[in-house]
């Protein structure tokens, strides 16, 4: 009932944006806002959920969007198909990048994930003729039905029913069987190995999920901004989106779309002018600081302040 | 109680400044974050300078001229994010900027959807008029093609370079003057001996410059940004491989040369601005530049902005502050004379062609050519 | 190819490498105590840099006084990095994930500090180690003296972490601590001073390191957000993470597998080699191989 009325609220809200608000600035902000919770969703559920590190998500995300535009546009594809494309590319990678995680933990883990961010970087910035490399990709088609282009507040609508259809997956996942299972690798790998489980099969998954999530944000990005170069898929990037997760809370359900959505707009909120060299200063501290203090993330409290709003009593709602 | 009187105080505020007279609001999207940065406080000084001066000769028949100031952190994908606001929130009447070429190409359909004129320092060949014909955008300086043709000119002419060896960055600006250079060389049938890429950031340049060394070059010619210039020269000198260096518009300038002082003695660069030009213009906005920023020199392309100002300001001043009709008025009849001489927009939308050719002596650039 | 100029690709390879590997012992000394990694390693370099610049060139204050004056204020960073992030994390319950973004937040912090203070454009370092045209030759290959300075800096300062690791009781506790954090305090180990000296001794050598690399890099950003903190950890993992002197050597090799890349195959392509080598060392020998004797330091 609870999840019900919390869906509905979300549901309502994103109806509401675009009716209520369009300027095309806060329309195209809040759209990447979106783009990038669905991003760390996937990483609250890799790293939250499965217990693997990765620093080049950002690799995804590129390989998602790059895919997608050349698709569309040098083949000719309907967007719907270069995206799926963009996906499955993406999976597989997340499958090739599981494989070092069977062996190494930690930070071993996330050397790899970084190495593999800056080699998918560099092939952006060399293969110029698949990507454009440093001279950009353009002229990437906008979504549209028919001859018609959609409205950025459409596209608002389309991104947030992706946005929860990708939380309601990984709800889904999670009280499955195979969630349980991650939870139990998270805790302790050996022990879930020796209860029969292959924690093999769970990280190629959680990686492949992860994957296909940041596939499906660089494609959608791709496709919203019309235009791509690789400025957007550093490592300073990846590194933003794991912070994203752990802002918003790596083991909640909310943590990818309150973080992916808060640390979007905190920095184009703190662009004041005549101070336009701090506000990355002011975004980094402010992190930091939520990360001191409330380890366990941003998601729980808002999760708490909702319930206060609407009356919900307090019950097994623990990490909805 | 204490609300209302910050009400009061408000309202009393805003009369008084709408007294005043309205203001003009105007972007700059600029790099000022981000490891690309280093053009920023150049383009701000340079447009603020104008701004003021402009604003203390009475404003624009009255209006004063308001700037708001955006960080695009080098990152075209971040430029789409603040042009957006600009244009739509903030309602400014006119961009100027991004300066970065690949982010120019992806958010010029933006200055054309909202009709809101966007004059930029961007220099790549690739979206002149001809090549993207968008009425709303222009360019401030001269763009990398016609530098890069003066660039090979003079190393094949003057040089006498006969098996020029290039070194060349990663970037968009890089790789632009790299096609240029391919397609101009030929023309004089002079063939490029070899190419070698150096990567922003990198430090050594050693099996880059062996490899030129053994493919026999007779002169090195660079496309790089400043570090890397810096790198390049420093090492050339350290492995006593004596050819002549003629470099790109990054090549000369502060930046570069005080990295490398003594080993950039010699070398020679194509310009787009030259603070010892003696030319009166020139002198006069490196005096009040020098004069409103604590004696620091401007370098490029703090005078097209400066420049762009003033072409802006011409316009409101002739046809007020509507985008369409600033745009028109920019490509049809604006005609001033800017830092950079005679400031027309051609077929290309750019409103100069100005470049030179310089060496530099220890301290300055000397001018050898300047074109126009 | 002619010998004479693979012997300074040698050269050149091995000294950029050596700096990586400088980097990199920041990286092990944490790793060594605390078992966590600061992903803000290299900004201790560029803060180095950046402090002795102000001291040397801004105020005037010599050389050995600024260099001493330097070292203090990245020694106190150091204490302060333990005292405001990694205490508060791990008293709250913050794992090593939180202490990764965390550090990854102060490196962006860091950056934009010092554009909003000394601003975006890279500064020339005084040519305290030898200029640009100071150099020695042997044979027909030229070794700037720049290079011969960090060698030798390298040197010294490998002889004092032997000697500080192996022969004082502050390496006994390194080690201890390392091996068993509650033993180590049951037996008497101050486990807060020694976490404390390992986060001195992390950001001083990277602090140095970045002194000595300011002739290379300039005093610019690139020194606290470049490549070079990626290959820095690079070299930290071919060293097994625990082998100070196993750290340089996968430094210069790093260095030297670029400078080949570069001779050989394609300078374009460069980076994608090294980062592939290092893939495959991670997966095919995740205890680093440069790292001879891991269980003794």
């Amino acid at each position: 009932m609870k999840k019900l009325l919390f869906i509905a609220g979300a549901i309502l809200v994103i109806i509401l944006f675009p009716i209520l608000n369009k300027n095309m600035y806060h329309l195209y902000l809040m759209n990447r806002a979106l783009i990038h919770a669905i991003l760390a969703t996937g990483l609250v559920f890799l790293t939250g959920f499965a217990g693997q590190i990765s620093l080049g998500q950002a690799g995804f995300y590129a390989i998602g969007a790059y895919s997608s535009a050349y698709f569309t546009v040098k083949l000719g594809m309907p967007i719907p198909v270069g995206i799926i494309i963009g996906i499955a590319i993406s999976v597989l990678a997340g499958f090739l990048l599981s494989i070092p995680s069977f062996k190494l933990k930690a930070f071993f883990l996330s050397l790899v994930t970084i190495a593999f961010g800056q080699i998918v970087w560099m092939l952006v910035i060399n293969l110029t003729p698949i990507t454009g490399g440093p001279y950009g990709f353009f002229g990437i088609p906008f979504y549209s039905v028919g001859n018609n282009m959609l409205s950025f507040g459409q596209v608002f609508w389309l991104f947030g029913a992706l946005l929860i259809l990708c939380v309601y997956i990984m709800f889904r996942i999670k009280h499955s069987h195979f969630g349980r299972a991650m939870l139990a690798m998270n805790d302790d790998d050996v022990a879930t190995e020796s209860c029969g489980i292959s924690t093999k099969r769970l990280k190629i998954a959680a990686f492949g999920f992860a994957a296909g999530l940041a596939g499906l944000a660089g494609a959608l990005y791709a496709h919203l901004a019309g235009f791509l170069s690789p400025e957007p898929f550093t490592f300073f990037e990846s590194s933003n989106f794991v912070a994203m997760a752990v802002v918003g809370g790596l083991r909640h359900m909310s943590g990818g779309v309150v973080g992916g959505i808060g640390l979007t707009l905190l920095p184009e909120f703190l662009r004041f002018g005549g101070w336009e060299n701090y506000y990355l200063m002011v975004t980094s501290l402010i992190v930091i600081v939520v990360i001191i203090f409330m380890p366990m993330g941003l998601g729980p409290i808002i999760e708490n302040l909702f319930r206060k709003i609407f009356r919900l009593k307090r019950s097994n709602t623990k990490t909805l | 109680m204490k609300l209302n009187r910050v009400l009061v105080l408000a309202i009393v505020l805003l009369l008084g400044v709408a007294a005043l007279g309205a203001t003009i609001k105007v972007a700059l999207v600029a790099p000022f974050t981000g490891l690309g940065s280093i053009l920023g406080d150049y383009i701000k000084m340079g447009a603020q300078l104008a701004l003021e001066e402009i604003n203390a000769a009475g404003g624009i028949n009255g209006d004063m001229l308001e700037m708001i100031v955006y960080d695009d952190a080098a990152n075209p994908s971040t430029a789409a994010n603040v042009v957006r606001r600009a244009l739509f929130q903030d309602n400014v009447v006119a961009v100027f900027g991004p300066n970065m070429s690949s982010a120019v190409i992806g958010v010029h359909p933006l200055a054309q959807q909202a009709k809101i004129p966007m004059l930029v320092g961007a220099t790549s060949p690739s979206f002149r008029y001809t090549k993207i014909p968008n009425d709303f955008l222009f360019r401030l300086r001269a763009d990398d093609e016609v530098k890069v043709v003066q660039l090979v000119k003079y190393a094949v002419e003057v040089l006498g370079i006969k098996k020029p060896g290039v070194i060349y960055g990663s970037t968009d600006y890089c790789l632009a003057a790299l096609e240029v250079a391919k397609v101009e060389f030929p023309k004089y049938g002079v063939e490029i001996v070899a190419m070698e890429q150096i990567k922003e950031g990198d430090k050594d340049a050693t099996g880059q410059l062996l490899k030129l060394k053994n493919a026999g070059f007779d002169g090195l010619i660079g496309l790089t940004h400043e570090s890397e210039a810096a790198v390049t020269v420093n090492q050339l000198r350290q492995l006593q491989i004596d050819v002549p260096i003629i470099g790109f518009s990054a090549w000369g300038v502060p930046a570069f040369t005080d990295l490398a002082p003594e080993a950039a003695i010699g070398v020679y660069s194509v310009q787009g601005f030259n603070p010892v030009d003696p030319d009166p213009a020139v002198v006069a906005f490196v005096d009040a530049y020098k004069a409103r920023w604590d004696g620091k020199e401007p370098s490029d392309p703090a005078q097209a902005y400066y420049d762009g100002m003033y072409l802006l300001a011409e316009a409101i001043k002739n046809v007020g502050t509507d985008g369409t009709k600033i745009a028109q008025y920019l490509a049809t009849k604006a005609n001033i004379v800017g830092v950079q001489g005679e400031l027309k927009c051609d077929e290309h939308h750019n409103f100069t062609n100005v470049c030179l050719i310089s060496q530099f002596d220890g301290k300055d650039w000397k001018i050898i050519n300047k074109m126009f | 190819m002619m010998l004479q100029d693979i012997l300074q690709n040698i050269v050149s390879g091995a000294s950029i490498g050596a700096t990586y590997g400088l980097v990199g012992l920041g990286v092990v000394f944490l790793w060594l105590t605390i078992s966590r990694i600061n992903f803000a390693n290299i900004s201790s370099a560029m803060l180095g840099a950046y402090l002795f610049y102000t001291f040397y060139t801004m105020v005037n204050l010599g050389f050995f006084l600024s260099f001493v004056l330097s070292v203090g204020v990245i020694a106190l960073y150091g204490i302060g990095l333990r005292a405001f992030i990694y205490e508060p994390i791990r008293k709250r319950g913050g794992g090593r994930l939180e202490f990764v973004v965390a550090t990854l937040m102060l490196c962006t912090f860091w950056l934009n500090l010092i554009i909003v203070t000394y601003g975006a454009l890279p500064k020339p370092f005084p040519p305290v180690f030898g200029g640009n045209k100071d150099f020695i030759t042997i044979g027909s290959v030229r070794i700037p003296t720049l290079y011969l300075n960090i060698y030798l800096v390298i040197a010294v300062l490998m002889v004092l972490i032997y000697f500080i690791l192996n022969k004082t009781l502050i390496g006994k506790s390194f080690r201890a601590a390392a091996q068993n954090r509650e033993a180590a305090a049951l037996m008497g180990i101050d486990v807060k001073v020694t976490t404390s000296l390992s986060f001195i001794m992390a950001t001083c050598v990277v602090g140095i390191a970045g002194i000595l690399l300011a002739p290379i890099y300039f005093v610019s950003l690139e020194l606290g957000g470049g490549s070079i903190g990626v290959k820095g950890f690079a070299s930290a993992v071919l060293g097994g993470l625990t082998n100070p002197y196993g750290t340089i050597l996968g430094g210069i090799s790093l260095g030297l597998l670029e400078n080949f890349s570069t001779l050989y195959i394609s300078s374009t392509y460069r980076d994608i080699i090294s980062f592939s080598v290092l893939v495959a060392v991670l997966i095919l020998k995740p205890s680093g191989i440069f790292n001879w004797k891991s269980k003794k330091i």
